[in-house]
């Protein structure tokens, strides 16, 4: 098997992890860091094609920097979103939120 | 000035709109005087555009006045265009003049005076826009010069003739009427649409100059033998001729001077006209010259026998009106048609003077319209224009000279040699001389019962013993139109007189065209030299011949209907008066038993009868088992003049055959020889038996399949939808990440398939 495919099945696995975090977990924090977790998933993929296939042109490694970039911004402006609902009710479960039930 | 035509069309069509759009702010007499205002225009444009031979020879005819492009599909272009030639202004002369009369007529005859103070009909107005639509509408037919106008023309005079026959909307037996007129004339719509489809589709041209010129009509003798059976079926129709001839004597539900102006002179007559506008394409059609004066001449043979029985004197002239156009039906049959429109313009006029008169009686009896109620009415002085009017136009009817209908009629009957001789001048196309010999013989035995029926009205209506009703005045405004049609009625023979002067050969000589048939005739030889010279075929009204054979025994079948009829009803209402006089004398008898009509029971001294409400139960039931003297009498009947032993003999005898016979014959001829009926079980019925089974049973049933079908396929199917929307933030983002696999998986298969 070569560098980029164990990195890249490395890759997969943590973003499944990731998925069903986000999908499983009720707590809005814990579903935050599955999030940051399917993105740093990623950006391990990116740079292990930017190793292997992509050599010197370095290409991955920009993108992997604009996407820590999003993250963080994100999870700034989910924070504050969570904050900002979680003031209401006192019970942090994203189940509780069903305003769009129809 | 043949453009003058144009605002022969345009007047009515203005009085209409005005009338319609403004009628609730005008006054009736407004609206009355704008109608006649515009038709008595119109006439006098049509009188200038007639005048056009006389001043501008080179103007006439004129077949495009005012082309108007209305369509232009590549190489296809309709116009509305008019024609100002001999035929279209005859006709519109005719149209305008007897339509302006009978609107001055309609002034007078839709008020009531009681006491001195004018009571004008309910919806007075709307009467006056719908006859300025008709006549519009038939003005646009006869001045058409292509088949989409006239077209238009035709459908609307069948709405006119609709919205006119059902004016009194809240009669029954009149929107019947109208609804019946309507439906026949729609079956003649059909028939006139494909006919002209056939003709525009084989010569891709749509005015008549051209498609009547076009070669490839002349080549394809299918299409004008499709094409004259279509439009055969239109004007059979719209005159009421036979098979579809029922809806004419219902339509005298209308007011009469609608009677009067379009089932006697116009809108009846446009099947003969469209006989004549279209002659090339009927001369062509072999079988037309055959079929089209046998219809003619069964139906005015059929309308002159249901016209001896009639009890409504409305009636009586509506056969009247479908029998003589039988017989110019006959003459334009076999291309007599110098004579076909010499009598449609004088039934024009005594027809109409009939129907005035007729309507004038009916006026000032107070709406009553059964003959038999009527009689004495000669006496009457408040009648003497109508009396004249109607004994003229009767007169006329039969044929009798100088009188205008002697010479339309003897011109037809000259078409028909009676005993088989060929006259030279007229040379049958592909009619043997037996044919023209039965057509004759059935024109002279029709005209014989024509002068039956005419009289046997006359008789019942103005002589005789004064009847139960008194009229009252006729305005002059009735009495006017009355007078100038027995003018013309007397005057108006004159155009044609056979053997004399024939004013009608240089007045239609524009449109003619001059055929050349060989001599020694033969049917060959001479459908040769019809279809070289493009299927014309018009006879004229011979000069030099006077056909005395059938001149004679037309006049003489009149005569001898006329003596007949006054000797039969002179005899009738003599027996009729003695019998009054037997019943006077019985009503002093102590044996009769009138029961009374409104069911009083007042004993009347002076006529010692009994009514049953004042006799004791064993008396009643002694008259009723027949052992009393006393007997039951219906009053009025011939029983009531009879004593006691006259009658027992009567009530022991077995009907008489001879009477049953009689009676039948009468029913059947009463009801027009059953056709009413036959319509009605083969049609009729049918028809309303399927729109209550699909309106009671099928379509509810299709309103359940979509309320429940469809729709609730809708319903159950949005139902399951809902259940996605649960607002549950996890569900949704399981959506997301599944739709993502989705997408990755197809691209990942899609690059390996590759």
């Amino acid at each position: 098997m070569s560098d980029v495919s164990f990195t890249l099945i490395i890759s997969a696995l943590v973003f499944t992890v990731g998925a069903c975090g986000v999908l499983l977990r009720r707590n809005p924090l814990v579903q935050f860091m599955s999030i940051e977790l399917m993105l740093n998933a990623v950006n391990l993929a990116l740079i292990s094609f930017d190793g292997s296939v992509a050599k010197d042109k370095g290409e991955g490694q920009v993108f992997v920097l604009m996407v820590l970039t999003i993250a963080a911004a994100e999870a700034v402006v989910g924070l504050g979103i969570i904050v900002a609902i979680f003031r209401r009710r006192k019970r942090i479960d994203v189940d509780d939120i069903k305003v769009l039930k129809g | 000035m043949p453009e003058l035509i144009g605002l022969v069309v345009l007047l009515p069509l203005l009085g209409f709109l005005t009338i319609a759009l403004l009628g609730p702010k005008m006054s009736e007499k407004a609206a009355a005087t704008l109608a006649c205002a515009a038709v008595g225009l119109a006439f006098l444009a049509a009188v200038g555009a007639a005048v056009t031979p006389l001043v501008d020879k080179a103007a006439w005819p004129k077949y495009n006045l005012f082309n108007y492009d209305w369509t232009l599909a590549g190489s296809w272009r309709v116009q509305f265009g008019l024609v100002a030639d001999p035929l279209s202004v005859t006709m519109a002369l005719v149209v305008t003049g007897v339509g302006f009369l009978i609107h001055v007529y309609s002034v007078g005859y839709m008020t009531e005076q009681h006491h001195g103070e004018t009571h004008f009909e309910k919806d007075y107005r709307r009467f006056f826009a719908y006859l300025n639509l008709f006549v519009f509408a038939m003005l646009l037919l006869v001045t058409a010069n292509n088949f989409i106008l006239l077209l238009i023309g035709w459908g609307n005079v069948g709405l006119a003739s609709f919205l006119l026959i059902g004016f009194y909307k809240n009669k029954p037996s009149a929107v019947n009427a109208a609804r019946k007129a309507f439906v026949m004339n729609s079956i003649g719509d059909v028939g006139i649409l494909i006919g002209s489809f056939i003709l525009i589709i084989t010569t891709g041209q749509v005015a008549f100059d051209q498609v009547f010129a076009s070669r490839e009509l002349l080549t394809n003798s299918e299409a004008t033998n499709w094409a004259a059976l279509f439009l055969l079926v239109g004007a059979v129709a719209k005159s009421a001729q036979f098979p579809l001839q029922t809806w004419l004597p219902d339509a005298m539900e209308g007011p009469t001077p609608v009677s009067a102006l379009i089932h006697a002179a116009t809108m009846v007559t446009a099947g003969v006209y469209l006989i004549t506008r279209a002659h090339p394409i009927f001369g062509v059609a072999q079988w037309a010259v055959i079929v089209i004066p046998i219809i003619g001449a069964f139906t005015a043979f059929y309308a002159a026998t249901c016209a001896l029985v009639q009890t409504d004197i409305k009636r009586v002239l509506a056969y009247s009106t479908m029998s003589q156009l039988g017989y110019m039906f006959m003459a334009a049959g076999v291309g007599a048609y110098e004579a076909a429109m010499f009598h449609l313009v004088t039934h024009a006029f005594f027809k109409a003077l009939l129907f005035l008169s007729a309507g004038s009686v009916i006026h000032a009896l107070g709406g009553e319209q059964n003959m038999f109620n009527m009689g004495g009415l000669r006496k009457a002085k408040e009648l003497r224009v109508p009396w004249l009017g109607f004994l003229l136009g009767a007169l006329a009817l039969s044929g009798i000279p100088p009188l205008a209908g002697f010479f339309s009629k003897e011109a037809i009957l000259g078409t028909f040699p009676l005993f088989g001789q060929t006259t030279s001048h007229y040379n049958p196309i592909g009619l043997a001389p037996t044919y023209l010999a039965i057509f004759g013989w059935v024109g002279i035995i029709t005209a014989f019962m024509t002068a039956f029926y005419m009289f046997r009205a006359y008789m019942l209506v103005f002589e005789g013993p004064q009847g139960k009703l008194h009229p009252h005045n006729n305005p002059l405004s009735m009495n006017f139109p009355k007078l100038v049609l027995t003018l013309l009625t007397v005057v108006g023979g004159f155009l044609a007189m056979p053997g004399f002067w024939n004013f009608l050969t240089d007045w239609f000589k524009p449109i003619i065209k001059e055929v050349e048939f060989p001599e020694g005739g033969g049917v060959d030889a001479s459908l040769n030299a019809l279809k070289a010279n493009k299927g014309e075929l018009w006879y004229r009204i011979q000069t030099d011949k006077f056909e005395v054979v059938e001149i004679a025994l037309g006049v003489g079948a009149g005569v001898a209907g006329i003596v007949l009829a006054v000797a039969l009803y002179s005899y009738l209402r003599s027996q009729q008066a003695k019998r009054a006089v037997a019943v006077a004398a019985a009503a002093n008898r102590e044996e009769i038993i009138r029961p009374a009509a409104t069911g009083t029971t007042r004993r009347d001294p002076r006529t010692q009868t009994v009514t049953p409400r004042a006799m004791s139960d064993e008396e009643i039931r002694d008259v009723i088992s027949g052992k009393s003297e006393k007997r039951v009498v219906k009053p009025g009947s011939r029983a009531e003049a009879l004593n006691y032993s006259d009658w027992r003999k009567k009530q022991n005898t077995m009907p008489n055959p001879g009477k049953l016979l009689a009676n039948g014959l009468r029913a059947f001829l009463f009801y027009g020889w059953g056709f009413d009926l036959l319509y009605n079980l083969l049609f009729v019925w049918p028809a309303k038996l399927t729109a209550r089974i699909f309106s009671r049973w099928l379509d509810p049933e299709v309103e359940r399949a979509y309320d429940f079908g469809l729709g609730g396929l809708f319903w159950e199917g949005s139902k399951l939808f809902r259940k996605t929307q649960t607002g549950n933030i996890r569900n949704y983002g399981l959506a997301v990440l599944l739709g993502a696999v989705a997408l990755v998986a197809y691209v990942i298969i899609q690059a390996a398939v590759r």
